[in-house]
C-alpha cells in the first residue's frame, strides 16, 4: 500500500508537468476572448453612453475629452472607467452598438491610490488622433460649420423670401377677393 | 406515470373550493392559488396520497400594489414523478400570517425563519422563529419588503457609543440619525426571541456538558459560519449553526438591477457554480419570455456546466482531504494541478477562470474557439486517468478508509425527510438528480447513469464524486460529437420587458438542486427573485447528522458536504 502510494507521488514528481510558473517574467497563454481592461477605439465611439446604462456597477462614467473627433460634435462624452469597481462582466462591451469599447489581456492593474484605478479615455482609447489629424478635422470642423451656417442663412432667406411672396400672394388674393365683392354688391 | 393535470383534477375533486386559480405552465409544474387556510391539509394530501415528499423551499414575494404577500411553496417528489408544485398563499399586507408546514416537512424550518425575519410574514405554529441570516439589530424592520427605504448607515464611526451589555461587554452602539427614524429604516419594535447564547445554554443539562465553539472563523471550515456543539466528554449531543455572517442581500441586489444586470450577480452566490447559477436565473428568464436558446447554445452551454462541474468536485474533494488530515492525505494540490487544466478550457470560451457570466437570454455569450475540441478531449483524458488513480489511492489507504467508513451515515428515509440535494442524496441510494428529473437544456438526449451508493456514508459522498467526472467528461465527449452548427443567440429586443408572470427553474448544481424563481411585473425589473441553493439544505441537515458522533468526525462529515457559506447566505 505504501509503496503503491510513493510510486505515484515519484511518478507524479518526475511527470514533467509544468505547475509552477514563473508569473512576473513569464505570464500564462490568454485567449482571445480574455477579460481584461477595456480598449476604446476612439474613432469608432459615439458618445451614447449604453455601456455606462448597462453597467450592473455603476462604474462607468461619461466625460469630455479633448482628443475625441470634433468633426461629430465638439460636446461628445467618452467612457471612463473606475476599475475599483468594475467587476469585468463584459455586458458594456456585449451591449456596445458601434463595436468600439474591447477588452483586452490586461490585467495588471495595480496602483497606490485609488484614483490611479480610474483610467479616463485617454488611458484606454486606441487609435488616438494626432495633432496633425486634430487640426484638420478641426479645420474640416469649422467648414463644415461654416457651411451649415451659409446654409442654414441661405434657407432661412430663401424662406423669408417666399414667406413675403405668399403674404403678397394672400394680400393681392384677399384684394381681388374683396374687389369681387365690391362688384357682387354693386 | 403522474402527470401535473391529474395532480390537478385530484387536488380539486379532493379540495373542492379551496383552489383559486389553477394552471399548469409548462408541462410538468402546477401553479394553484390555495385558499389560507387550507394549505396545510393541501400539502398533507398531496404527500401522502401523491408522493410529494420533496419539500424543496418557499419564495415570499412582496406585492404592494395589491396590498398583499404571497409565500410560494414548492413542492416535488424524489422520484416517483415529475410534477413539481407550486402553491400560493395569500395574506394581507398589514396583518401577515400563514399556517407553517414545519409539521408536515422538517425542512421548511429555515425557509420559514428566512420569510419572517425578511417580510414580517408570520408563521402560525413555527416551533423557533428566531433570526437566520440577519443581526439581531436589524431584525423588526423587514428590509426585504418593497416600502424599505434602505440599510441604515451604520458605517459611521464618529456616532458610536460605548456602552456595557447586559452580559458585561463593552460594545459600541450607533444611535440612529433623525433622518433614518424620518425615513423608516429604525426598528420600532422588535420582537422579542432568545439570543443564540441562551438558546445554547438552555440545553445545558449537566455538570459535564459544555458548548464547543466552531468558528465563525476557522481553518476547517469554508467560509464564515459559527457552529457550536453542546459536547458531553467525547460526544457530541446537539450542534447548533449560525450562519449569516456573510449575508449579502444578492437577491435584494438583483430586484434593483435590470434583468440583464442580474447575471454577473448571480455569479457572485457561489464562485464554484458560477455557470449554473447563470444557467438556473436565464432559464428562469426564459421562460418568463417564452423563449428557447438554440441547439448549438445549449450543447455550449452543457459542454462548459460539466466541465464547471468536473472543477468543483475537484476542488471539493481535494479541500476536504486537507480537512481530514492534511499531512497525511494530500493530493489536494494534485487535484489543483488537474482543476488548472480544467480551467483554462472553461476560460478559453468564456474569457475569465472563475466568475464567468456567460449565459444569456436565449443564448451564450461567445462561441467555442478553434481547436477547443482537441484541447478538451487532451484534458479530459488525463483527468479520466488521474480519477481513477485517485480511487485507487483512496481505495487502498487503510487510515482513510477506517476514518472515513460508516462516519454521518445518512438512511435514505432520512437523507429525504432532511431535504438534501446532490451528491449526499445520491449517497443515499436516492437517484435524484434534475438532469433526469426534470430535464433541462438537452440532457434528455445524453447518455449517462446517475450514480449511487447504498452506504451513505461520508465515503460514499466522496466515491460519488469522483465517479460524477468521470461521467461528466463521458456527458462532454457526446455534446463534442453531436454539436451542431448554427446561431448561438436568439434575437431579443433591447429592453428586456417580460410579461407579468412567474417562472421557476431548476438545474442540478454540482452539490445538488439549484433553483431560480423569477416574479415579474411587466416592468424591466424583477419584483422577486429567490434563490433556492443546495447548500442552504445541507447546513440545515448538519445538526441533526452531527447528533451523537465524535468531536474528531465532526469535521470529517461536515467537509464531505462540500459546503459553500457564501451561497447559504446569500
Amino acid at each position: 500500500m505504501v509503496l503503491k502510494n510513493l510510486k505515484m507521488t515519484l511518478k507524479r514528481s518526475v511527470s514533467g508537468v509544468e505547475v509552477t510558473r514563473l508569473y512576473p517574467e513569464k505570464t500564462m497563454d490568454l485567449p482571445d476572448v480574455e477579460r481584461g481592461v477595456h480598449v476604446l477605439d476612439i474613432r469608432k465611439c459615439i458618445g451614447c453612453g449604453a455601456c455606462a446604462r448597462i453597467c450592473p456597477n455603476d462604474c462607468i462614467e461619461l466625460v469630455p475629452y479633448k482628443r475625441g473627433n470634433p468633426l461629430k460634435n465638439k460636446k461628445q462624452k467618452y467612457p471612463q472607467i473606475d476599475y475599483g469597481r468594475c467587476m469585468f462582466c463584459g455586458l458594456c462591451v456585449d451591449d456596445c452598438p458601434a463595436d468600439c469599447l474591447t477588452m483586452s489581456k490586461v490585467f495588471e492593474i495595480a496602483g497606490w491610490e485609488r484614483d490611479d484605478l480610474v483610467y479616463s479615455p485617454e488611458k484606454i482609447a486606441v487609435g488616438k488622433y494626432t495633432d496633425q489629424e486634430l487640426a484638420e478635422l478641426a479645420e474640416e470642423a469649422r467648414k463644415a460649420a461654416e457651411e451649415k451656417k451659409r446654409k442654414a442663412a441661405e434657407a432661412a432667406k430663401a424662406k423669408k423670401a417666399k414667406a413675403a411672396k405668399a403674404k403678397a400672394a394672400e394680400e393681392g388674393e384677399k384684394g381681388s377677393g374683396e374687389k369681387a365683392a365690391k362688384k357682387k354688391a354693386e | 406515470m403522474t402527470t401535473a393535470n391529474d395532480v390537478l383534477s385530484a387536488l380539486q375533486s379532493a379540495f373542492p373550493g379551496a383552489i383559486e386559480d389553477a394552471k399548469v405552465d409548462p408541462e410538468r409544474q402546477l401553479w394553484a392559488t390555495i385558499k389560507p387556510d387550507k394549505i396545510v391539509d393541501v400539502c398533507k394530501y398531496l404527500r401522502d396520497n401523491h408522493n410529494f415528499d420533496h419539500y424543496s423551499g418557499a419564495a415570499g414575494v412582496d406585492k404592494i400594489n395589491e396590498g398583499l404577500f404571497e409565500v410560494t411553496e414548492l413542492l416535488a417528489s424524489h422520484g416517483a414523478h415529475q410534477v413539481v408544485a407550486l402553491l400560493k398563499v395569500k395574506t394581507p399586507r398589514d396583518n401577515p400570517s400563514v399556517k407553517s408546514l414545519t409539521g408536515l416537512f422538517w425542512n421548511a424550518n429555515w425557509y420559514e425563519r428566512e420569510i419572517w425575519e425578511m417580510l414580517g410574514i408570520n408563521f402560525e405554529d413555527h416551533p423557533e422563529l428566531y433570526p437566520l441570516l440577519l443581526s439581531d439589530e436589524l431584525v423588526g424592520v423587514w428590509p426585504w419588503r418593497k416600502d424599505y427605504k434602505g440599510y441604515p448607515d451604520y458605517t459611521t464611526a464618529e456616532r458610536a457609543i460605548e456602552r456595557i451589555n447586559s452580559e458585561g461587554y463593552m460594545e459600541y452602539h450607533i444611535p440612529p440619525t433623525e433622518a433614518e427614524i424620518e425615513a423608516g429604516t429604525v426598528p420600532v419594535e422588535r420582537p422579542k426571541y432568545p439570543s443564540l447564547r441562551e438558546r445554547e445554554e438552555m440545553e445545558i443539562k449537566g455538570e459535564s456538558e459544555m458548548i464547543l465553539h466552531l468558528g465563525p472563523q476557522h481553518a476547517v471550515v469554508p467560509g464564515p459560519f459559527l457552529l457550536d456543539l453542546l459536547v458531553d466528554g467525547e460526544r457530541v449531543k446537539k450542534a447548533f449553526l449560525d450562519v449569516g455572517y456573510i449575508h449579502k442581500g444578492i437577491e435584494k441586489i438583483m430586484e434593483n438591477r435590470t434583468y440583464v444586470q442580474g447575471i454577473p450577480i448571480t455569479d457572485r452566490l457561489c464562485y464554484m457554480a458560477a455557470l449554473t447559477n447563470n444557467e438556473a436565473y436565464c432559464g428562469s428568464v426564459e421562460r418568463l419570455l417564452g423563449i428557447e436558446a438554440p441547439e448549438r447554445a445549449q450543447y455550449i452551454r452543457m459542454i462548459l456546466e460539466e466541465l464547471s462541474r468536473i472543477q468543483s468536485h475537484l476542488l471539493g474533494t481535494g479541500e476536504f482531504l486537507t480537512l481530514i488530515g492534511s499531512a497525511v492525505f494530500c493530493p489536494f494540490l494534485y487535484m489543483i494541478i488537474d482543476r488548472e487544466d480544467v480551467l483554462t478550457c472553461i476560460e478559453s470560451v468564456t474569457g475569465a477562470r472563475i466568475n464567468h457570466s456567460f449565459v444569456r437570454f436565449g443564448g451564450v455569450r461567445n462561441d467555442l474557439p478553434d481547436g477547443f475540441k482537441d484541447m478538451t478531449l487532451d484534458v479530459l483524458k488525463k483527468v479520466r486517468q488521474k480519477t481513477e488513480e485517485y480511487k485507487e489511492l483512496f481505495l487502498s489507504d487503510s487510515i482513510y478508509n477506517k476514518r472515513m467508513e460508516g462516519v454521518g451515515v445518512l438512511s435514505p428515509s432520512e437523507a429525504r425527510r432532511l431535504g438534501v440535494s446532490g451528491p449526499p442524496l445520491r449517497a443515499s441510494d436516492t437517484p435524484y438528480d434534475m438532469r433526469r428529473e426534470d430535464p433541462y437544456l438537452l440532457y434528455k438526449e445524453m447518455d449517462f447513469d446517475v450514480i449511487t451508493r447504498k452506504e451513505g456514508d461520508s465515503k460514499a459522498r466522496i466515491e460519488v464524486r469522483l465517479d460524477e467526472i468521470v461521467e461528466s467528461c463521458y456527458i462532454i465527449e457526446q455534446c463534442l460529437d453531436q454539436i451542431p452548427s448554427g446561431p448561438i443567440q436568439e434575437k431579443l429586443p433591447k429592453r428586456i420587458k417580460p410579461d407579468p408572470g412567474e417562472a421557476y427553474y431548476r438545474v442540478e448544481d454540482h452539490r445538488g438542486e439549484m433553483g431560480f424563481f423569477v416574479v415579474s411585473d411587466g416592468s424591466d425589473k424583477p419584483v422577486k427573485v429567490k434563490a433556492r441553493g443546495p447548500v442552504y439544505a445541507y447546513f440545515q441537515a448538519l445538526p441533526p447528522l452531527l447528533e451523537g458522533t465524535y468531536i474528531a468526525d465532526v469535521v470529517a462529515i461536515a467537509g464531505s458536504m462540500d459546503a459553500c457559506t457564501s451561497e447559504v447566505d446569500r
